[in-house]
């Protein structure tokens, strides 16, 4: 083996490891059963402490609002997304150019200072601890995403198609329905799919509008890792039951959609 | 003036956003600066809340604790973004340089950090690094074999932030990396070989192509991470120790323990102002980026 390849195994594996490292302990923390603190490693590895959360009546509770919410939030965010990304995607014009920037406003807000300004409001309206009132703050960080996605998809599409169809007597929403939709279904997907994995992950407003009244999994982990006491165990159990399907949804998207996360590959 | 049916639609299509945005973002926005100034919107959160300077003025009083919270995440951040982007610009070059054949098989596994929740990527870090985590053992080994410490360091919830910044790196590294490398893919090949032909070594054409060429995708992946890392609220809310906190675990206290709203959408405010600038300063060089790279 030459000294270049050694080289770059060898800064590949480090990275490798420091990537991996924290996934592995999260692993190894869910499926220990027996783990003595003068131990490196677990003595016993098992599936008790994922049956100890599921005979939680709260975890339960947690599982179904999680995954919930992020259809929902799927659903809610492609419907205001899919309307603004065709105008956005197939018009040039200083609204539009103006718009695109104001999306991109909840990037740069932190969630925490948008929660304590939706305070007020939520409390006014009796909205705090609400389940349905939550949808819309899962919404805010997943539209940039989304709008990004959707937009995107119409921009590739030639204008040419939509004006012949348009000359040859379709109406606006025939064109949409049968021009675009069948030509940005995978941008509308990907864009969809980017929304409910942010919904799934949302912790800050959740914790801040909706706690304790409604507690999706990332409050639920939370209460196990931050709060008084801790207990690893239950809470890298639970983190399994987020992390993996978060992780299987970009291996999907880079497989099935060809929507690239790879540097390199 | 009379409106074209053309842009009655466009405005209509685009109005569920513009609605969705000034609720769920003008109001927060509006009622944090309101907030700020003890003026109530909608509702009084409480009966102190009345037109006032207070708020300000405790919050630049250096005895109050929200001067010390504000520099402390402005040095953690930094110090998280300085690891982060040093981290990924290099690894990126690295892999621009040499498009090593392994990296293909093994590149899925940066999608890891990206796709991890913050809460789940701050508990992973507790694990490493808390007394009997696997990184604070090798790096307590090292420290007290190398006779630099007589005690272990905690890792964790510590007064220096060095659990924070631990958790943001491994984040912020990825991102550095993606922004940085895509950047260096936009360099025109040709550059480089003509640098190549003409007798360039390694270091001159990063010297005198890639650096230059990417200066501008430079500044904006180091306002992104800083900005990523500024407002970013899990990491430092479960690694963070007691005291000092970052500014915004300050202002989830304020609110939610103590009830004391002025401070904490006094402390809103200026993250807001930050935020804003720094967001300008992303949107303003990565569009030179593009334009720079593309010539």
């Amino acid at each position: 083996m030459d000294k270049q390849r050694l080289l770059d195994i060898l800064v590949i594996g480090i990275v490798v490891v420091y990537i991996v490292l924290p996934l592995f302990v999260l692993f190894e923390y869910a499926f220990a059963e027996v783990w003595y603190a003068y131990q490196l490693f677990p003595s016993k590895l098992g599936i008790k402490w994922f049956s100890w959360v599921l005979k939680h009546h709260d975890t339960r509770v947690a599982f179904l609002y999680s995954y919930t919410l992020a259809p929902l939030t799927m659903i809610a965010t492609l419907a205001i997304c899919i309307p603004a990304g065709y105008v956005l995607g197939t018009r040039r014009t200083r609204l539009t150019a103006f718009t695109e920037n104001l999306v991109n406003l909840p990037m740069a807000l932190p969630a925490i200072v948008i929660g304590i300004g939706l305070l007020p409001l939520y409390t006014k309206l009796g909205l705090l601890n609400n389940y349905w009132a939550l949808l819309p703050c899962h919404m805010i960080g997943a539209i940039p995403y989304t709008l990004r996605s959707v937009t995107a998809a119409f921009i590739q599409i030639p204008k040419d198609l939509e004006d012949a169809a348009r000359n040859l007597g379709a109406t606006r929403l025939q064109v949409i329905r049968k021009i675009y939709i069948p030509l940005v279904w995978r941008g509308i997907l990907v864009g969809g799919i980017f929304a409910f994995s942010w919904s799934l992950n949302e912790f800050v407003l959740t914790l801040l509008l909706g706690f304790p009244g409604v507690k999706t999994l990332p409050v639920a982990i939370y209460e196990y890792v931050g709060g008084y006491y801790l207990t690893p165990q239950p809470a890298a159990a639970l983190s399994i039951f987020i992390v993996i399907p978060s992780i299987l949804i970009a291996l999907l998207l880079e497989k099935y959609l060809q929507i690239s996360l790879r540097m390199g590959g | 003036m009379r409106l074209s049916k053309e842009s009655i639609i466009t405005f209509l299509f685009l109005l569920p956003l513009y609605i969705f945005l000034a609720v769920m973002i003008g109001v927060p926005v509006i009622s944090v600066f309101a907030g700020s100034f003890g003026i109530p919107v909608f509702i009084r959160l409480s009966p102190e809340m009345k037109p006032t300077l207070e708020g300000y003025l405790e919050f630049i009083d250096p005895t109050k604790p929200y001067l010390e919270s504000l520099f402390f995440t402005i040095k953690i951040s930094a110090i998280s973004t300085a690891i982060g982007v040093l981290a990924g610009y290099f690894f990126a070059l690295y892999l621009t340089l040499r498009n090593p054949p392994t990296w293909r098989k093994v590149s899925p596994v940066m999608t890891i950090p990206l796709f991890t929740p913050y809460v789940i990527g701050a508990f992973m870090w507790w694990t490493l690094l808390f007394p009997r985590g696997y990184v604070a053992i090798v790096i307590n080994s090292i420290l007290m074999g190398l006779g630099f410490i007589k005690e272990p360091l905690r890792l964790v919830n510590d007064p220096y932030g060095i659990g924070i910044v631990f958790g943001e790196v491994w984040i912020r590294f990825v991102v550095a990396t993606s922004i940085m490398y895509s950047s260096f893919q936009m360099v025109r090949r040709d550059l480089v070989d003509a640098a190549r032909n003409l007798g360039a070594s390694t270091w001159h054409i990063i010297k005198y192509v890639y650096f230059p060429l990417t200066r501008y995708a430079l500044i904006a992946t180091i306002a992104i991470v800083f900005l990523a890392t500024m407002i970013g609220f899990s990491i430092p809310f479960i690694l963070g120790g007691s005291w000092p906190q970052f500014l915004n675990v300050m202002i989830y206290i304020d609110i939610v323990k103590r009830f004391d709203y002025i401070s904490g959408y006094v402390s809103g405010a200026f993250y807001l102002i930050v935020s804003l600038l720094l967001g300008y300063l992303i949107f303003r060089f990565m569009g030179k980026r593009v334009v720079l790279q593309a010539r």
